[in-house]
């Protein structure tokens, strides 16, 4: 008897979680490609981009949340590269002090490095703020990555996931013994905290391994997504590199 | 005591001089002799280190002996044999949190069937009648590691009714369960068709669930027979570090 297709989540509600997950991959390889290559000294094109950013989100209002918490953990990293270039850039001193200088070359190399990474980044926030971790999976396997990346990277998540629960028992059982450590007290029981969470997630995954060969695994993850590329994922396929690339030849050349 | 239930002649799990050493030396099976017709529940109590998960995880292939023969449902469990053997084979490990490690209740329950190359029409039909068996319908998009223990339990005992296996192999099933959910498994397992194969040194469950007993102690079958006659020997119970189950310590106090 055939049963009803399974629904795996309830129907994503926004337009970019429904877009094919190959489509979205591409596309963001593309726009890396367009903002990476911007000459030096070309800036309206980095506006031009920040704004398609902004509407995407502004028209995907329901993944806010999610494109925030996968984008804060990179700023103190691009807000690093921004704060470090202008000091090691040869060219005319906008500023001194001490040993220190800033140099125009070096304000313009930190804008435009800052600028690129950060809508390169918040390309990828978007993109796997708006994916499954299956779907993620099924689109990286469809563009014809090799399987044992795949499978490697399908287990990381997977890890990842069972290991959550156990760092927090193991920082519960730290707080409930370590009430007002400070200094390098704190810091040994954090890297004991490190050192026993490393111990458990080896025991795990030969425990998890155990339980996914016991019902058939045999060194390929099956899911229930498939692909189906529909109307609009052929529709944004074609235009939305077309802009992209567009914005890039018209504005940035 | 379990009730009487039809059991078959021939054997659906049967165990010929089983050896097993770990790679630390420690000899965990010195020579197991076992024998389970199809249809019949046979507990296997003893205590801690006696070797019960050992010899559980030979059943379908997770270990592989150091000496002797296993065969479970007509197969020998040999490496060839070991997916064949593995569809049979319903294996609950005791911790539930190495049986569940996907995203969402739903893929950890149609693991098994799409891995043991069931049709993929029929595994949504396989998922929803198994969750319903347990009582969890409705529990499809629930994330398993935030399940309470019991209901963990109960989705692990899913992951294998979703393949239909001939054999139940339990271990340890009543372990971290509060006595309501307690309770709701004994029914299931009463209520539930086939072999089953329960390791656990929870003596009371072994006497509602189990007609046959097998008590193991240091790798070796010390004692055999029916519930009732194991069960109510404490002698022989308190030299091998059990005791009574409390429905008999009442009756005999």
């Amino acid at each position: 008897m055939h049963e009803k297709p399974l629904i795996l989540t309830a129907a994503p509600p926004t337009f970019l979680e429904r877009l094919d997950a190959r489509v979205k991959l591409l596309l963001a390889l593309v726009w890396a490609i367009c903002i990476v290559t911007i000459p030096r000294g070309r800036y309206l094109p980095f506006g031009v981009y920040a704004a398609i950013l902004i509407v995407l989100l502004v028209g995907n209002r329901g993944l806010a949340g999610k494109f925030a918490r996968r984008l804060l953990p990179a700023l103190p990293a691009l807000a690093l590269v921004c704060v470090v270039l202008p000091f090691f850039s040869h060219g005319e001193p906008v500023w001194r002090w001490g040993v220190l200088t800033v140099t125009r070359a070096g304000l313009q190399t930190a804008a435009r490095v800052g600028a690129a990474a950060t809508l390169c980044v918040g390309a990828v926030a978007l993109v796997w703020a708006s994916t499954s971790q299956d779907a993620l999976l099924v689109g990286l396997r469809g563009l014809g990555l090799p399987s044992l990346f795949v499978g490697t990277l399908g287990f990381m998540l997977r890890y990842l996931e069972v290991l959550r629960p156990e760092l927090h028992r193991l920082t519960d059982a730290r707080a409930a013994r370590a009430v007002g450590q400070v200094g390098p007290g704190r810091l040994r029981s954090g890297a004991n905290v490190l050192g026993a969470l490393f111990l458990r997630a080896q025991e795990r995954a030969e425990h998890v391994g155990e339980a996914m060969v016991a019902r058939g695994y045999a060194g390929r993850l099956r899911t229930f997504q498939h692909s189906h590329f529909h109307l609009r994922d052929v529709v944004v396929g074609i235009g939305f590199p077309v802009v992209v690339i567009a914005v890039r030849v018209l504005l940035g050349s | 005591m379990a009730p009487a239930r039809e059991v078959g002649d021939s054997p659906a799990i049967r165990v010929e001089n089983l050896h097993h050493r770990y790679p630390d030396g420690n000899e965990a099976l010195r020579g197991v002799d076992l024998e389970v017709r199809r249809g019949e529940r046979v507990a296997i109590v003893g205590p801690n280190g006696a070797g019960k998960s050992t010899l559980l995880r030979h059943l379908n292939g997770l270990l592989e002996p150091t000496d002797g023969r296993v065969w479970a449902a007509g197969l020998e469990v040999t490496p060839p044999n070991y997916v064949a053997v593995r569809r049979r084979i319903g294996y609950v490990f005791q911790d539930p949190n190495d049986q569940l490690f996907c995203p969402s209740v739903l893929e950890d329950v149609a693991f098994g069937p799409l891995h043991l190359g069931l049709p993929l029409e029929d595994v949504a039909g396989r998922v929803r009648r198994a969750l319903a068996a347990v009582g969890l319908n409705g529990f499809e998009h629930r994330v398993p590691q935030r399940l309470s223990a019991g209901e963990k339990r109960l989705v692990a005992l899913a992951t294998v009714l979703s393949y239909d296996a001939d054999i139940l192999v339990l271990d340890e099933p009543s372990s971290s369960l509060d006595p309501r959910h307690r309770r709701r498994l004994i029914g299931l397992l009463a209520q539930l068709a086939g072999t089953q194969l329960i390791a656990t040194h929870d003596l009371d469950l072994a006497w509602e669930c189990a007609g046959r007993v097998m008590l193991l102690s240091q790798g070796r079958v010390v004692a055999e027979g029916s519930s009732g006659d194991v069960l109510s020997n404490r002698a022989l119970l308190e030299a091998h570090g059990l005791e009574l189950p409390l429905r008999l310590q009442a009756a005999a106090d």
